[in-house]
């Protein structure tokens, strides 16, 4: 399988009347992006809306981000916009520097099991800990029928941001790129380490989980080529706390994929993908999945594994009773995780642990309070999601200036490993 | 010109010279100068520093005396205006290694001063006093004592002279406990992948969260009956009393709390609730013995197989609890269940 | 917590749906539960079949206090 993606570099956007890109500035027919949210009476609307890097901005109530991608042959986003095919071979355009972000407010989802507020500052100290905020956003305020059945909305929103997505990336559909990566696993020397990417993702109840071709993940594990991740088949549908949900977008960009590709055939060989499921409710199943990701790890000669994670609460046992299996399996393993370490950095960092757990990455202590500042705008909403325990900065309009746990900054401990944030022992 | 720092060090009876096992009751002393491993942390602290006084205490008058140990050395150390204090190095010596942590963080407490110690990680004061003092690792016999003090001593200095102290992994301190959050050069993906790198190649590496040394308890004895049993029934699950009367939090519980349930047959769902706020605790609200198994346990009473229920639940929220308060939770509850007469417990946790 | 319990003499059998954390931390007496939400019993069965699989741990759980351990074990209901 090789996949040949093609960059294309976008550093400014605004509205226009078309949807073109030339010389890194994409402009975007605004009325064209609002249609592709037609026709589905899950949604009641949507505002489409630009946030770009230094603004006063805040994007609440975030959904989901993606990246624009557009394949000229083969399916963009299967299963959902287009016929469930193999994908992570063949051209892929993608623009770099932007996202498109859904937003909204769900009706009844803010209860115990429902949405969790998620916040993306695009200036002050909360530009910090996103990406995003570095980034040209769309964003997609939607609204939803009264009375929608959750799942059916998150859906309703997720093929119509996918739409807009591929619409976007079609732009450059004449263009040359201004890089073209080349993702093969091409032949590696024997005498190179074996290595094996393991990926729980969460899936728990009906409204939140992780999509491989639009299926939710199981705990029977799946193997995937590194390409089909970065080809757009794995889509998040996590709604639960904002800083450890791993977005479509770092599924699309995965960064210890591309880490692994950088080395392939140079200091390792990397075999594969195991993906598997967090948030597995009973103990036995946990078991149970584990013995199997060890066993399919194990049947791919691997001597190494990253074992990354996505989520919390007992999706930490998960990756714990894994990487004890696969370690007993004689397989080294280096695990991605976040830290509740208390607002003052002094509690041990795990929720649990196994002793076989000695080699630990970690993406930072989700519990550490920010300073958010007042701001010009708001996207996403105008209230804050009810039901969002534990935050006091809750209290306050989504303008104002609040305190807030990390916890509620989309993706700022991410534990997939996308960006430089950790915790550091002192 | 910088002045030079003025450097006490804190030595036990052996390395201090005044005698063995033998001299180990004895009281806190000061000599002039470095003593013993003080000359050799002389000649690493080079023009720098200056030891001006070594005090010298045996480890068993400083565990079996503590307060009054810790006080009238660190009045000896006083008197002498240090920079910085140096304590040990302990190597694997477990009542050294105490008693150098102990030192440390009553000089930091008392006398405002900076300290730093060494010891073996394994050392039980490492355990004790690593959020107290900043603790070097050494090796576990005194084999390491010029490596520990070519590393002791630049790391004294720079206490000494007020310097910033930056990350364990960085500065060679064992960590403390504390966290910090930072931006770095490299992301998470690509650290892990190089750690992975190192482990495979055998390359040495650090886990950027060290797993903790449980000190081991042994098992309880068993029971050679249950006929005469108190079995006490402990929960973390949360179950409360209905309106949660003393408000324990669903989250990081500031309390524990006994409830009567003598007068009770069963949990009822009338009567009890649950808080636990890290997992759907609807099932256990609809039924608490889902938690708490006094049917269960009633029946066996009835039927002679237990002698009987202790007449209190014990109770809290386990959900992300600091581990010192959960330690001290169960030390609290371990002393409350001697006092009640308990004989055995069911915990139950989620 | 249980740990402290277990320290001065008053031997423990602890019930946990994740077993693999109280046998890291040095539990020695662990019976293990269906989920997290219900570590005791299991709503999808019938009442009284419910209160029967309690039963059958609680049991477990006190045989567990009359017998001898050395090393963390974890026992578990054997289904019928």
């Amino acid at each position: 399988m090789r996949l040949e993606m093609a960059t294309f570099r976008v550093t400014q956007i605004a509205f226009g009347a078309t949807t073109a890109l030339r010389n890194g500035v994409l402009t975007i027919d605004r009325a064209a992006v609002a249609a592709m949210a037609l026709g589905d009476s899950n949604l009641t609307g949507v505002a489409v809306e630009l946030a770009v890097p230094g603004e006063s901005t805040r994007i609440i109530h975030v959904i989901d981000a993606i990246e624009p991608r557009y394949k000229p042959a083969g399916s963009t986003f299967p299963w959902f916009i287009s016929p469930p095919d193999l994908v992570g071979s063949g051209v892929t355009h993608r623009l770099e520097g932007m996202a498109v972000i859904a937003a909204g407010d769900i009706p009844g989802a803010a209860d115990s099991q429902g949405l969790k507020e998620a916040i993306i500052d695009m200036s002050g100290p909360g530009a910090l800990y996103s990406p995003f905020s570095a980034m040209c956003n769309v964003v997609l305020q939607f609204s939803f029928a009264p009375d929608v059945h959750k799942p059916d909305a998150t859906a309703a929103c997720r093929k119509a941001t996918m739409r807009v997505a591929r619409y976007l990336a079609e732009a450059t559909r004449d263009l040359k790129p201004d890089a073209v990566d080349d993702y093969e696993l091409g032949k590696a020397d024997a005498s190179l380490p074996r290595v094996v990417y393991i990926m729980p993702t969460m899936s728990e109840g009906e409204l939140h989980t992780t999509f491989l071709y639009g299926m939710s993940v199981t705990s029977t594990p799946a193997l995937v080529h590194p390409n089909e991740v970065l080809d757009s088949a794995l889509i998040s549908a996590d709604y639960w706390i904002a800083c450890h949900r791993s977005p479509t977008h770092h599924y699309q960009n995965e960064p210890v994929i591309r880490a692994l590709y950088k080395r392939h055939g140079k200091d390792l060989n990397f075999v594969g993908v195991i993906l598997g499921r967090s948030l597995i409710p009973s103990a036995i199943e946990k078991h149970r999945q584990a013995v199997q990701i060890a066993k399919v790890a194990k049947m791919l000669n691997a001597q190494g594994a990253v074992i990354t994670m996505s989520n919390g609460g007992h999706a930490y046992a998960d990756q714990m009773l894994i990487c004890q299996h696969v370690e007993q399996a004689g397989i080294a393993t280096v695990l991605g995780v976040d830290e509740y370490s208390d607002t003052d950095g002094s509690d041990f960092p795990l929720v649990t642990y196994v002793p076989e757990a000695t080699a630990i990455v970690s993406v930072g202590n989700q519990e550490q309070i920010i300073q958010m500042p007042a701001v010009s705008r708001v996207l996403g909403g105008e209230r804050f999601l009810a039901g969002n325990d534990y935050e006091v900065g809750f209290q306050k309009r989504p303008e104002e200036a609040f305190p807030v746990g990390l916890r509620q900054l989309y993706a700022s401990t991410c534990q997939l490993g996308y960006t430089t944030h950790r915790g550091r022992a002192y | 010109m910088a002045t030079k720092l003025r450097v006490v060090h804190y030595l036990n009876q052996f390395f201090g010279g005044i005698g063995g096992e033998d001299k180990a009751d004895a009281r806190p002393a000061v000599k002039a100068g470095p003593v013993g491993p003080g000359v050799l942390l002389q000649k690493c602290l080079g023009d720098g520093a200056e030891v001006v006084a070594t005090v010298i205490c045996g480890d068993s008058y400083l565990s079996e005396h503590i307060d009054e140990a810790l006080a009238e050395v660190s009045k000896l150390i006083a008197a002498q205006r240090p920079d910085v204090v140096v304590a040990g190095p302990a190597f694997a010596a477990g009542r050294y290694g105490v008693a150098c942590g102990a030192v440390c963080k009553s000089v930091r407490e008392q006398l405002k001063l900076p300290a730093v110690t060494a010891m073996f990680p394994e050392n039980p004061g490492v355990d004790l006093y690593r959020r107290h003092a900043y603790i070097l690792p050494a090796g576990n016999t005194a084999i390491d004592m010029a490596g520990v003090m070519a590393r002791l001593a630049p790391f004294a200095l720079k206490l000494g002279r007020g310097e910033a102290v930056g990350p364990a992994d960085l500065e060679g301190y064992l960590p403390t406990g504390m966290r910090r959050n930072e931006f770095g050069a490299r992301s998470g993906a690509e650290r892990m992948v190089e750690m992975l790198l190192d482990r495979l190649h055998q390359r040495p590496f650090m886990s950027e969260v060290q797993l903790p040394h449980y000190d081991q308890v042994n098992p309880a004895a068993a029971l050679s009956g249950l006929e005469n049993a108190t079995i006490a029934l402990v929960t973390t699950s949360g179950v409360v009393p209905q309106g949660n009367p003393d408000r324990i939090e669903s989250w990081r519980a500031t309390k524990w709390l006994k409830y009567p349930i003598g007068h009770l047959q069963e949990m009822s769902a009338a009567e009890w609730t649950c808080v636990h706020g890290g997992y759907d605790n609807g099932y256990i609200r609809l039924d608490p013995q889902r938690a708490v198994p006094l049917d269960i346990m009633r029946e066996l009473e009835r039927e002679g197989k237990v002698g009987r229920v202790l007449p209190y639940l014990y109770t809290t929220v386990g959900n992300v609890q600091p581990i010192e308060r959960a330690r001290r939770f169960g030390r609290e509850m371990a002393s409350a269940l001697k006092q009640d007469g308990v004989t055995a417990v069911l915990f139950t946790a989620t | 917590m249980a740990k402290e319990i277990e320290r001065v003499g008053i031997a423990v059998a602890f019930f946990s749906a994740i077993p693999a954390i109280p046998l890291n931390v040095g539990a020695y007496r662990v019976i293990l539960g269906k989920a997290v939400p219900y570590v005791l019993g299991d709503p999808h069965l019938t009442p009284d079949h419910e209160r029967a699989l309690r039963r059958q741990q609680v049991l477990l759980g006190l045989q567990s206090l009359c017998t001898a351990v050395t090393t963390p074990t974890l026992l578990e209901v054997q289904a019928a």
